[in-house]
C-alpha cells in the first residue's frame, strides 16, 4: 500500500513537471517560426519577398488594377454595349456592392497592407534591427563639418521597401475607395479585426509622414548593392512621396455631410503644403540626377518585355515580376493573338503562346498626338493576330471600338515563351518613372507658382524631347510648344497632356483628372466623339462641330480616306520609316504596313502598287505581297465606313449608334435607345442631359461629378457589425 | 497436427498432475458441451486442493483420485465451472458462458462486469462475427448496435467507413470516435482481419468515454482481437472464395437512339456551320442515321463494371501455451477486388499476442502486429480522367464514323486511334493509381499486482508506419492535357512515414467492505505522440507511350516538376496530449451503482494556458430487481435503469492553429534579376488567422436508459434516452478580411443531438438442438444547430464534386439540421399556353404571359440568363434559342417576381435519416447454422446528381454524352424521328424548330410532334442546378447478408482428426429495398457539410462467397 502511494506520487510529479515541456512542441517544417524568420537578415528578405509577392497579385498590380479597373477615359478605354446595369462593370461607373472585382480588390490590397505591417512591427522588435547614425565628414564653406546622418544598413532599406509597399496598397485603397479603414499596426499584433475608418487625409499624412522618415534610411538606386530598379530605392521612396502628397492635394469624391448619398468633388484647404511636399521630393530625385530619358521611349518597354532592367534610365522602381510565376503584363497588353489549342498550330505567333490584348485604348487616342510623336507610332496597336498567324487590323466595326496598347507584349520578347503559355509572363511593370517624377514635379510648380517656372518647363522638355528626338519637327514640337504655354491653366493642360501621351495603361489618366477636377469634362467629350462619330456614320449628327473644336481634330476627315497596307510576312528588323510602324518589335511575325494612319498624315493618291514603287521604299513589301497573293482591291482599308457599305459593319445600326458607343461610360454619362436621348447620373439620380452646341462650355460648366469610387463590398459591411458604412448613394 | 495435441496435453499433464497419489476417492466421468459433444482439456481440480488436478481426454474422459475433498470443480475456458460430486460414473454437462450478465467489458483502461455498468455499451460478440464472411470488422458492425450508424463513403473495396455514435457532435470537425484494440488506441480498425476479433463494443455516453477524455468525445469502439486459451494449442483456418457482381444497371441510350438524339441537339442548335459540321465529322450524314440502329453499341457500364470479380481470404491461427505463457499468432492475406475494372484491396496481417506470468503477480503482454495493404485504383470519381460519370455512363456508346476509319481531314475530329486510347476501357488502363501501406505496431504491457486488488499497469505502443502512393497520369488524361503538361504523361511518387507512441500508466484498487460496500479505484496518466514525415515528387514531359510501370520505376525519364504541391518535402508539427485521469466506483451490494471520472487532456493543438480541457462525469445505477419488491418476480432477471451526465472533449482541428507562423512558398514570389523560374522563395501568411485563444470543443452527454433482461435471458430490451449539446463548437469562421485575413478557427456554435435507441435481443424458439434467436435495433437522433457564429444565421456550402452553377448547394441554418439541400422546385415544362405561336408562319415564337419585363416579353418566367435580367438568370441560353420558350423547363417562381433567380431556391431536402437501425435473425439447428442481417435508413433524401448528369447534356458542340434511354422515346423534339409522317407529309429527320424559329412551318407540325411529350430534351439542360426533381427518397432496408453453414458431425471429425470443420455459404448485400433510381442510396450518408450527394460513387456489388472454418 505504502510503495503503490509513493510509486504513484512519483509518476504524477514527474509527468506533471514535464509535462509543460512536453506540450511544447516545434511547427512542422514547412511553415517558418516568425521569431527565427527574423532573426537572421537572410530570413528577414524572405519575409520581404512575401511583401514583395503581394504587389504581384494579378489582383492588384499584376493584373486587375490595369486591366479590368482600369476606368475608362480619353486614353484607357473598353467599350461595352450592355443597356442595363450590370453591377459588375468598374470600368463604365456600373458597379454594386457585390461585384467581386471590388471584394477582391478590397481583399487583396488589405492583405498586402497586413503583409506589410507584420513585416514592419517584426522587423521593429527583430533584435537585429536598429535605426542608429554615424557621422561623416562633409565639406561646407567652414571646412570640414562633422555632420550626424542616418545609418543605412540592409535592414532599414528592407524597412522603407515594406514601408513604400504598404504606401502603394494604401496608395490605391485611397483612390478606389475614398476614406478608409486604416492602421499602421499589424492585425496580427493588435489584434483588431476592424480598424476604424480614417479620413483620407488623415490616411495621407500619416503615410507621408512615415515615408519621410523611412526614406532616410534607405539605400540610393547608385548603391549597386540594392539592385534597382527591381528593388526599391531611396528615389522611389521619394516619388512615393510626391505621389501621395499630390493626391492628398488634388481633388477627390466627397460625400456630402448630412447627406450621405450625395457626392461633390473637393479638395483640402491647405492643398498647397502637399504640393510643397511633391515638389520638394521630386525635386530631390531630379537633382540626384541618377535618371535621363536616354533611350528611346519604345526602347524603354521592350527592354522590359526582353527582361532587361536598366538602373538609370526611365525606371525608378519596376515591380520585379518572375516568369511563370506572376504578371499579366505582356498578355493583357499588346496585340491580340489567339492560339487555338485543339489544333497542333505552327504557325509562328503560337511561339508566344496566347496573348488576350485586353487593355486596349479610345480608337480616337492616336490623333491626339503631335505629329511624329514616337510614342503614338509605339503605342497604337492597330492589328492583332488570328489563330492562324494571318494579321487582322483593328478596323472600327460592330464589335471594335479600341485599338490595342502596344507597350508591353510577349511578342515583343525574344524569349518565346511557348505554345500554350498564356498570362504569368513575368514582365515587369516600371510602377514609377523618372518621366512620371518629372511631369510631376512640372505640375507642383506650376501650382505653387500659379504659373510655368524654368525647372518646370525644363522638365517637360526632358519627357517632350525623349518623343520628337529626330524628328524633323524636334524644335516644333519641343521648345515651341512648350514655350507657348504661359499661363497656368494651359501649362496644366500642357503637363496633364504629356502625361496622357506618357502613361496610356499605367493606371495614370483618370487619376490625373481627377485631381484636377476634369474627369467630368473628359468623360462628357470622350463620350460626344463616340456618339457624334457614331450619328455621323449613320447619317447625320449636331454634336460633330462640338468634338472636333474640343480636341483640334477633324473626325468627319476620317471618312472616305482610303489607308493603304500591305502585309509584310516578316520584315527581319528592316527600317521601316516613313511607312507607320517604326517600333514593331517582332521582326518574325508578318506585320503590315500602314500608310500614314493618321489623320495627319497625308494619303497617297496612288494605287498602293505605285506608291510603293514610285517611292521605291518597300520593293520587298511588294514582292512578299504578291506572294501571299491580296488582290489590290484588299490593300486599303477605311477605318471609318459610312452605313451602306455592307461589308465593313460600322458603329451604327439602322441609323442608331450601337451599344458599345451609348453604354460604355453607363454609369455616368450614356445614351437610351429607345428615345434616343441622353442621360447623365447625377448624384446617383439619372436625368435626361441636353447639350448646348452653341455653347459647349455651358454644358461642360454644368456637369455633375463622376461617382469613379467604389463601394465598400457588401462583405466588408456586413462583417463589420455596423462599423463601415457605404456613401455616395452605394 | 494431433501427434503435435497430444504432445502438448500430455506435457500440459505433467505439468499439473500431483506428485503424489494417495487415492480415497476415485472421480471418473466424461465432460459434454451443451451440444452434448465430448469436452477436450477441460480442467478437473480437487475442490480445495489445486495442486490434485487433470483434464479431460480427447473423449471427454477424465479419472483421478481425490485426497480430501468429495468433489471436484470442472472448468473450461468459455464455459461456467461446476462443482460436481465426484463418483465413478460422473456425466457433466458444461454451460456455456454466455450469459451476458457476468460478462467482462473493456472500459476505459480496465474491464467491469457488465452488470456493474453504469453508462451505455453497444457490444458484438465475436461469435457473431465469425459466422458472417465480412471483410471489415466495421462492415460486421452495421445495424447491430442501436444508435452506431455504420456506412461506407461507397461501394469501393476497402473505402472508408463512417462511424457515427449518436449522431455528429461537430459540424465541422471529425466526428471519429475513439478506437481502442486491446487496450491500445489505434486510427482506425479498417485493417484488422475480422476473424480475428474476440468482441467488439461501443460505449456511447460520457459516464463511459469521459475517462478517455477529449478523443472519447465521439464516442468509444473497443475492439478485443482473441487471445489464446491456456492448456491446448489451437489452430484455426479459415478461408473463404467470394464472386462480387453489379447489384442494377443504369439504362442508357443505345447507339441508333445515342445518335438519333445528338442529331436533335446539332440540328436545332446554333448554326449550321459550328453545330453541324462537329456532328457531321463524327456521325456522317443525318440521312444515314437509320444505319446506327444496325450497329453494335459500346455498353460501358457492362465493360468497366459488369465484371465478376473473385475475391479470396484466407486465415490462420494458431494459439496456445500453459498457465504462465499464451500465445496466439494469426496470419491473414485477402484480397478484395472490386467491380470496377482495375481496382482492389490487397491485405497481409500478421498479428502476434504474447502474455506471459514473469512472477507471481507480475505479467507482461506483448503485442505486435504487421499490416500490409494494397490499393489499386484511384476511386470513383478518378475512373480514367473523368470519373464514373463521365467516363463510364456518359461515354458516348459509339465511335461513329470513327469506328469505321480515319477521318483525320477534319480538324475537330480526331482519328480512330484516339478513339481507341481514350475510350474508358483504356483511359482506365492510363490513369492509375497505386498505393501500398505497411504498418508495424509493437505493444507492452506491464501488470504488478503487489496486493489483493491493487493493480499496476504501465503500457505502451508504438507504431511506425509507411504509405507510398503511386499516381499514373497517361498523356491523354485531362491533367496531362494542361499547358504546364505539354499533353505527355505525369506521375507522382508520395511517401509518407509515420510515427505515434503512447504510453498510459495506470493503478487501480478494488476493495469490498463488510461483503457489501464494493469500490474501485482507478488513477492513470498518458502521454500520445504523433508525427509524420512526407515528401511528394512529381514528373512529368515523359515520352508519351511510357507505361505506368516505368514512369514510377524511373522518375528520371521525365523531368521534374516542382510546383509547390508537386514536390515537397514536410515533418509534421507532432501532435501531443497528456492527460491525467481518475475514477471512483461504488456500488452497494450491486445494487446501488455511482461512479465519477475525472480526466484532463492538454493537448498542443491549442496555446498555451487554453491547452488543459477538464472532463468529469457521473453516472449512477439502480438494479431494481434486487429490491425486495421484485425479488419474487421470477421472470426478470434484470431490471437496471441508469442516468449518466458528462462532458467529452474534440481537438480535432489542424496543427497549429493557434500560433502565427509562416508558410514557405516557392511559386509565386519576386523575380529579381529573372534568376529563379517560378519567383524566389517567400514567407506568406498562414491561411487562417491564428486565433490564440482557441480552446477545448465541448460536448455535455446526458443519457437515462435501461437494461432489461427477462425470462432467463431469453429477452433483452434496452432503451435509452439522451440529449447532447455540444458547445465552443471549432468552426472556421468569416472575419472581416480589412484584417487581411478571410478566416480564423474560433470556438463558437452549438449543436444539439436529441435522440432515443432500442435495443432487442431474443431467442424466439429454444429447443433440444435448435435455437432461433433475433436481434433488432432502432435509432432515432435528430440534430439542431443551435448557433453558427457571430453574424451569420445562415451559411451556403457547395457540393464539392458536383457543385451547381451558384454553388449554394447546401444550407446550414441555425435551427434546421445539418446537411439541408438547397434548390429550386420543378414545375414540369413550359406549355404552348404560355407563348405565342403563329400557326402558319415560320415567326419567332413570342412569349406571353406576365407581359413585359424589363422591356422583355416573357412567357411564365425569365429563366434565361440569356438577356433582359441582368444575367443572373439560372438557365443560360440553350441551344435552341432561350431558356423560356415551350418545351424547356420550368421552375417555380417562389418569389413571383416573374425571374427565377437565387431567391427563388428553397431547402428541397434533408439527408439525416430519421430512423436507422438494423435487425437479424441466427439460429442453429442440428449441425446447421444461419443468420441473415438487415439494416435500414428511413426517411432522408439522396440528390441523385448522377440521374442530373444522365438528363442533362452540358459540354459543346464536340462533346457527345449519352443520356438515359427513357429520353429515346419521350422527350421534348426538335426534329421528327425518322418515318415520321404527319398529314402524309413525311417529315423524317427534319428539324422543326431552330433557335427560336419555326424552321418547318406550319406550327402544327411541330405542336402534334410534342402533343404528349413529359420529359425535356436533355440538350435544354446545360447547367449544373439544385432541381428538387433529382431529390429522392434514400430509404432503404438491405440484406446486408445471409449466411447459412454446416458443421461437420464429431463422429466425422473423429474420423478425420480434426476438431471443427464448418462450412458455409453466404451472400452479402444480396438485395436492397429502396425507390432509389441510382445504383445505391447509401452515399456518404451524414459525412461532411454536403452529404448524400450521389455522383462519381463507386456502385456496391453483390458477393457471393463461400468458406470454410477448420479447427485443429
Amino acid at each position: 500500500m505504502k510503495f503503490n502511494k509513493i510509486f504513484l506520487s512519483g509518476v504524477a510529479m514527474l509527468s506533471l513537471t514535464a509535462c509543460n515541456d512536453y506540450l511544447d512542441v516545434e511547427p512542422a517544417t514547412n511553415v517558418a517560426d516568425v521569431e527565427k524568420v527574423f532573426s537572421t537578415e537572410a530570413g528577414i528578405n524572405t519575409a520581404l519577398n512575401g511583401v514583395y509577392a503581394k504587389i504581384e497579385s494579378d489582383e492588384t498590380f499584376g493584373n486587375k488594377l490595369y486591366t479590368t479597373l482600369l476606368l475608362n477615359s480619353d486614353v484607357d478605354f473598353t467599350a461595352n454595349a450592355n443597356e442595363s446595369a450590370q453591377g459588375t462593370q468598374p470600368r463604365r461607373f456600373d458597379v454594386r456592392t457585390d461585384a467581386s472585382d471590388v471584394e477582391k480588390l478590397w481583399n487583396n490590397l488589405y492583405q498586402g497592407v497586413e503583409t506589410a505591417n507584420e513585416f514592419i512591427y517584426n522587423l521593429e522588435n527583430s533584435p537585429l534591427y536598429e535605426e542608429g547614425t554615424t557621422t561623416e565628414a562633409v565639406e561646407t564653406a567652414n571646412g570640414l563639418e562633422s555632420h550626424t546622418i542616418p545609418a543605412v544598413t540592409n535592414l532599414t532599406q528592407m524597412m522603407g521597401e515594406a514601408k513604400v509597399m504598404r504606401a502603394m496598397f494604401y496608395h490605391e485603397l485611397l483612390w478606389y475607395y475614398g476614406d478608409i479603414p486604416f492602421t499602421l499596426d499589424a492585425t496580427y499584433k493588435t489584434d483588431n479585426l476592424l480598424p476604424t475608418v480614417t479620413k483620407r487625409q488623415e490616411v495621407s499624412d500619416a503615410l507621408i509622414k512615415d515615408l519621410q522618415h523611412a526614406a532616410e534610411y534607405m539605400k540610393s538606386d547608385k548603391d549597386a548593392t540594392l539592385g534597382a530598379p527591381e528593388h526599391i530605392s531611396q528615389e522611389a521612396c521619394y516619388a512615393m512621396i510626391a505621389r501621395l502628397a499630390l493626391q492628398a492635394g488634388g481633388y477627390s469624391l466627397n460625400h456630402n455631410e448630412g447627406d450621405a448619398a450625395n457626392y461633390t468633388m473637393t479638395r483640402p484647404s491647405n492643398y498647397k503644403d502637399y504640393y510643397q511636399i511633391a515638389r520638394d521630393y521630386t525635386k530631390k530625385i531630379i537633382d540626384a540626377g541618377g535618371h535621363s530619358l536616354t533611350k528611346s521611349y519604345a526602347q524603354v518597354f521592350i527592354d522590359e518585355c526582353n527582361f532587361l532592367a536598366d538602373n538609370g534610365d526611365d525606371p525608378i522602381f519596376e515591380i520585379p515580376f518572375a516568369m511563370g510565376a506572376n504578371s499579366c503584363w505582356g498578355y493583357q497588353q499588346g496585340p491580340a493573338s489567339t492560339v487555338d489549342t485543339g489544333v497542333d498550330t505552327d504557325y509562328a505567333n503560337s511561339d508566344w503562346g496566347e496573348t488576350k490584348g485586353s487593355s486596349q485604348t479610345s480608337y480616337f487616342y492616336r490623333y491626339q498626338f503631335g505629329e511624329n510623336d514616337q510614342r503614338r507610332d509605339y503605342i497604337c496597336g492597330m492589328w492583332g493576330y488570328g489563330a492562324q498567324g494571318q494579321p487582322t487590323l483593328r478596323i472600327c466595326g460592330s464589335s471594335i471600338y479600341t485599338i490595342y496598347n502596344n507597350k508591353w507584349s510577349k511578342l515583343w520578347s525574344n524569349t518565346r515563351f511557348g505554345k500554350s503559355t498564356t498570362s504569368a509572363t513575368g514582365i515587369n511593370f516600371a510602377y514609377i518613372r523618372y518621366a512620371d517624377v518629372l511631369l510631376m514635379f512640372a505640375e507642383a510648380e506650376n501650382e505653387l507658382n500659379g504659373g510655368p517656372t524654368d525647372a518646370a518647363k525644363a522638365a517637360v522638355k526632358q519627357v517632350r524631347d525623349r518623343a520628337f528626338r529626330g524628328q524633323p519637327n524636334q524644335a516644333e514640337m519641343v521648345d515651341a510648344y512648350i514655350n507657348a504655354a504661359t499661363s497656368k491653366e494651359d501649362f496644366l493642360k500642357l503637363v496633364l497632356d504629356e502625361r496622357k501621351f506618357e502613361f496610356a495603361g499605367e493606371n495614370m489618366r483618370w487619376k490625373d483628372l481627377v485631381r484636377n477636377n476634369k474627369y467630368a469634362e473628359t468623360l462628357f467629350y470622350t463620350f460626344m466623339t463616340y456618339l457624334a462619330v457614331a450619328e455621323d456614320m449613320g447619317g447625320s449628327t449636331s454634336y460633330m462641330d462640338m468634338v472636333e473644336e474640343y480636341e483640334g481634330i477633324e473626325y468627319s476627315q476620317l471618312y472616305n480616306v482610303y489607308y493603304y497596307y500591305t502585309y509584310v510576312e516578316n520584315y527581319n528588323g528592316t527600317s521601316v520609316n516613313n511607312l507607320c510602324h517604326a517600333y514593331f518589335p517582332n521582326s518574325s511575325l508578318p506585320m503590315v504596313y500602314i500608310v500614314n494612319p493618321y489623320t495627319q498624315g497625308s494619303q497617297p493618291s496612288e494605287e498602293p502598287q505605285a506608291y510603293f514603287d514610285a517611292n521605291g521604299i518597300n520593293a520587298k513589301a511588294i514582292a512578299l505581297r504578291s506572294i501571299t497573293g491580296l488582290n489590290a482591291s484588299s490593300d486599303k482599308v477605311q477605318w471609318y465606313t459610312t452605313n451602306g457599305d455592307s461589308n465593313t459593319p460600322d458603329w451604327s445600326n439602322d441609323g442608331t449608334p450601337r451599344g458599345q458607343v451609348l453604354y460604355s461610360l453607363f454609369g455616368y454619362i450614356r445614351g437610351d435607345e429607345q428615345t434616343g436621348g441622353l442621360r447623365i447620373v447625377n448624384n446617383g439620380a439619372v436625368t435626361p442631359f441636353h447639350v448646348n452646341t452653341d455653347d459647349p462650355q455651358s454644358t461642360v460648366n454644368s456637369l455633375p461629378a463622376v461617382r469613379y469610387m467604389l463601394p465598400y463590398p457588401e462583405e466588408a459591411i456586413a462583417r463589420s457589425g455596423g462599423a463601415y458604412k457605404n456613401y455616395y448613394g452605394y | 497436427m494431433r501427434r503435435l495435441c497430444k504432445l502438448c496435453l500430455l506435457a500440459a499433464f505433467f505439468v499439473l498432475a500431483p506428485p503424489e497419489v494417495l487415492a480415497q476417492t476415485i472421480a471418473k466421468g466424461q465432460v459434454f458441451d451443451s451440444n452434448n459433444e465430448p469436452v477436450i482439456g477441460a480442467t478437473v481440480v480437487e475442490k480445495g486442493n489445486p495442486k490434485n488436478a487433470t483434464i479431460t481426454d480427447f473423449d471427454g474422459n477424465f479419472t483421478m483420485k481425490l485426497l480430501k475433498a468429495k468433489q471436484v470443480v470442472i472448468s473450461y475456458i468459455g464455459m461456467i465451472p461446476q462443482e460436481v460430486a465426484a463418483s465413478e460414473n460422473m456425466k457433466v454437462t458444461m454451460k456455456d458462458d454466455n450469459a451476458s450478465l457476468e460478462e467482462v467489458v473493456v472500459v476505459g483502461y480496465t474491464s467491469k462486469a457488465r452488470k456493474d455498468l453504469t453508462g451505455s455499451v453497444g457490444s458484438v460478440s465475436g461469435a457473431k462475427l465469425a459466422i458472417v464472411p465480412v471483410s471489415s470488422a466495421a462492415e460486421a458492425l452495421q445495424g447491430k448496435i442501436a444508435g452506431v450508424q455504420i456506412t461506407t463513403t461507397d461501394g469501393q473495396p476497402g473505402a472508408d467507413i463512417n462511424i457515427r455514435v449518436r449522431g455528429a457532435t461537430s459540424v465541422t470537425q471529425s466526428n471519429e470516435p475513439l478506437y481502442i484494440v486491446d487496450g491500445f488506441q489505434v486510427a482506425n480498425i479498417n485493417d484488422i482481419p475480422p476473424t480475428d476479433i474476440a468482441s467488439i463494443d461501443v460505449l456511447k455516453d460520457a459516464s463511459l468515454t469521459a475517462i478517455y477524455g477529449a478523443k472519447g468525445g465521439n464516442g468509444v469502439v473497443v475492439v478485443t482481437t482473441k487471445s489464446a486459451k491456456a492448456g491446448k494449442v489451437q489452430v484455426t483456418f479459415n478461408g473463404r472464395l467470394s464472386v462480387s457482381s453489379l447489384t442494377r444497371s443504369m439504362d442508357l441510350m443505345n447507339t441508333g437512339q445515342f445518335v438519333d438524339f445528338h442529331y436533335d441537339r446539332a440540328a436545332a442548335s446554333g448554326t449550321r456551320s459550328n453545330w453541324s459540321r462537329p456532328f457531321r465529322g463524327n456521325f456522317g450524314n443525318p440521312w444515314d442515321n437509320n444505319l446506327y440502329y444496325y450497329q453494335d453499341t459500346n455498353d460501358w457500364q457492362d465493360q468497366v463494371l459488369g465484371n465478376n470479380p473473385m475475391s479470396y481470404s484466407s486465415n490462420v491461427t494458431i494459439g496456445g501455451g500453459n498457465e504462465s505463457t499464451r500465445f496466439n499468432l494469426s496470419l491473414t492475406q485477402s484480397e478484395d477486388l472490386g467491380i470496377i475494372l482495375g481496382s482492389g484491396v490487397r491485405r497481409t496481417n500478421m498479428n502476434l499476442k504474447l502474455n506471459t506470468k514473469l512472477a507471481k503477480n507480475l505479467e507482461l503482454t506483448y503485442n505486435s502486429k504487421l499490416t500490409y495493404r494494397r490499393d489499386e485504383g484511384a476511386g470513383g470519381a478518378n475512373i480514367g480522367s473523368g470519373g464514373l460519370v463521365d467516363r463510364v455512363l456518359r461515354y458516348q456508346p459509339t465511335a461513329g464514323l470513327r469506328s469505321w476509319g480515319s477521318y483525320a481531314d477534319m480538324e475537330s475530329v480526331a482519328d480512330a486511334e484516339l478513339f481507341n486510347l481514350t475510350n474508358p476501357v483504356s483511359d482506365i488502363n492510363t490513369n492509375t493509381q497505386l498505393k501500398h501501406g505497411y504498418t508495424f505496431t509493437n505493444q507492452f504491457a506491464l501488470q504488478w499486482t503487489p496486493l489483493k486488488g491493487l493493480c499496476l499497469r504501465s503500457e505502451a505502443n508504438y507504431t511506425i508506419g509507411f504509405r507510398d502512393t503511386e499516381r499514373y497520369w497517361g498523356w491523354l488524361t485531362s491533367t496531362a492535357q494542361s499547358a504546364v503538361h505539354q499533353q505527355r504523361p505525369v506521375a507522382a511518387l508520395t511517401k509518407r512515414t509515420s510515427e505515434s507512441y503512447t504510453w498510459t500508466n495506470t493503478a487501480t484498487y478494488d476493495m469490498t467492505l463488510k461483503e457489501l460496500h464494493n469500490f474501485s479505484f482507478l488513477l492513470g496518466q498518458e502521454i500520445y505522440n504523433s508525427q509524420y514525415k512526407e515528401n511528394k515528387q512529381t514528373a512529368h514531359l515523359f515520352d508519351r507511350d511510357i507505361d505506368a510501370e516505368t514512369a514510377l520505376n524511373n522518375m528520371a525519364l521525365g523531368t521534374p516538376y516542382s510546383s509547390a504541391d508537386d514536390t515537397y518535402t514536410l515533418t509534421s508539427t507532432p501532435n501531443r496530449t497528456a492527460s491525467f485521469f481518475g475514477q471512483i466506483s461504488y456500488n452497494y451490494n450491486h445494487k446501488y451503482l455511482l461512479s465519477g471520472t475525472l480526466r484532463a487532456d492538454g493537448s498542443t493543438k491549442f496555446a498555451p494556458g487554453n491547452q488543459w480541457g477538464w472532463f468529469p462525469s457521473i453516472s449512477g445505477a439502480w438494479v431494481l430487481n434486487q429490491e425486495k419488491f421484485l425479488k419474487d418476480v421470477k421472470w426478470i432477471d434484470l431490471l437496471k435503469i441508469r442516468a449518466s451526465f458528462g462532458l467529452a472533449g474534440n481537438n480535432n482541428i489542424s496543427d497549429d492553429l493557434w500560433r502565427y507562423l509562416y508558410t514557405t512558398n516557392n511559386s509565386g514570389g519576386p523575380g529579381f534579376g529573372e534568376s529563379t523560374t517560378n519567383g524566389e522563395l517567400y514567407y506568406g501568411a498562414p491561411s487562417s488567422y491564428p486565433n490564440k485563444d482557441i480552446k477545448w470543443e465541448t460536448t455535455i452527454t446526458r443519457n437515462i436508459a435501461a437494461d432489461i433482461s427477462l425470462w432467463n435471458g431469453r429477452l433483452s430490451i434496452t432503451p435509452e434516452i439522451y440529449w447532447n449539446t455540444t458547445r465552443d463548437l471549432l468552426y472556421s469562421s468569416i472575419i472581416p478580411t480589412v484584417s487581411g485575413y478571410s478566416r480564423q478557427m474560433q470556438n463558437i456554435g452549438k449543436v444539439q443531438n436529441n435522440g432515443w435507441e432500442l435495443t432487442i435481443n431474443g431467442d424466439i424458439v429454444r429447443g433440444k438442438d435448435y435455437v432461433v434467436s433475433a436481434n433488432f435495433t432502432l435509432g432515432h437522433n435528430k440534430m439542431t444547430i443551435k448557433q453558427l457564429n457571430a453574424t451569420d444565421k445562415v451559411l451556403y456550402e457547395k457540393a464539392g464534386a458536383w457543385k451547381s452553377q451558384d454553388e449554394q448547394d447546401y444550407l446550414l441554418q441555425v435551427g434546421g439540421e445539418l446537411g439541408l439541400m438547397y434548390g429550386y422546385v420543378y414545375d414540369g415544362l413550359y406549355t404552348w399556353d404560355e407563348f405565342t405561336y403563329p400557326e402558319t408562319s415560320s415567326y419567332l415564337a413570342t412569349p406571353r404571359g406576365k407581359g413585359s419585363i424589363n422591356g422583355i416579353h416573357v412567357g411564365g418566367t425569365i429563366t434565361d440568363g440569356y438577356e433582359g435580367n441582368n444575367g443572373n438568370g439560372v438557365i443560360a441560353s440553350n441551344n435552341s434559342g432561350y431558356s423560356t420558350l415551350v418545351g424547356k423547363i420550368k421552375l417555380k417562381d417562389l418569389n413571383g417576381d416573374g425571374q427565377i433567380d437565387k431567391s427563388d431556391k428553397q431547402v428541397i431536402g434533408r439527408t439525416t435519416p430519421k430512423w436507422q437501425g438494423g435487425f437479424g435473425l441466427s439460429g442453429q439447428w442440428k449441425n446447421f447454422d444461419f443468420t441473415a442481417n438487415f439494416v435500414y435508413m428511413l426517411d432522408f433524401d439522396v440528390y441523385n446528381a448522377t440521374a442530373y448528369a444522365l438528363s442533362s447534356n452540358s459540354g459543346n458542340q464536340n462533346t457527345f454524352w449519352n443520356v438515359y434511354s427513357k429520353f429515346s422515346e419521350d422527350r421534348w423534339r426538335y426534329t421528327a424521328p425518322n418515318g415520321y409522317v404527319y398529314n402524309d407529309v413525311d417529315l423524317s429527320g427534319e428539324c422543326l424548330y431552330k433557335n427560336t424559329y419555326i424552321d418547318y412551318a406550319p406550327t402544327t407540325y411541330y405542336r402534334t410532334l410534342n402533343a404528349n411529350t413529359t420529359h425535356w430534351n436533355p440538350a435544354d439542360l446545360t447547367t449544373n442546378l439544385m432541381i428538387d426533381a433529382f431529390v429522392e427518397d434514400g430509404s432503404f432496408i438491405r440484406c446486408s447478408d445471409v449466411t447459412i453453414g454446416y458443421s461437420l458431425p464429431n463422429s466425422i471429425l473423429k474420423k478425420i482428426s480434426l476438431n471443427k470443420v464448418r462450412i458455409y455459404a453466404s451472400a452479402s448485400n444480396l438485395f436492397i429495398l429502396t425507390n432509389y433510381s441510382g445504383y445505391d442510396p447509401e452515399v456518404d450518408v451524414q459525412s461532411g457539410l454536403t452529404p448524400s450527394m450521389d455522383y462519381n460513387r463507386y456502385p456496391r456489388a453483390r458477393t457471393l462467397s463461400c468458406g470454410v472454418n477448420v479447427t485443429f
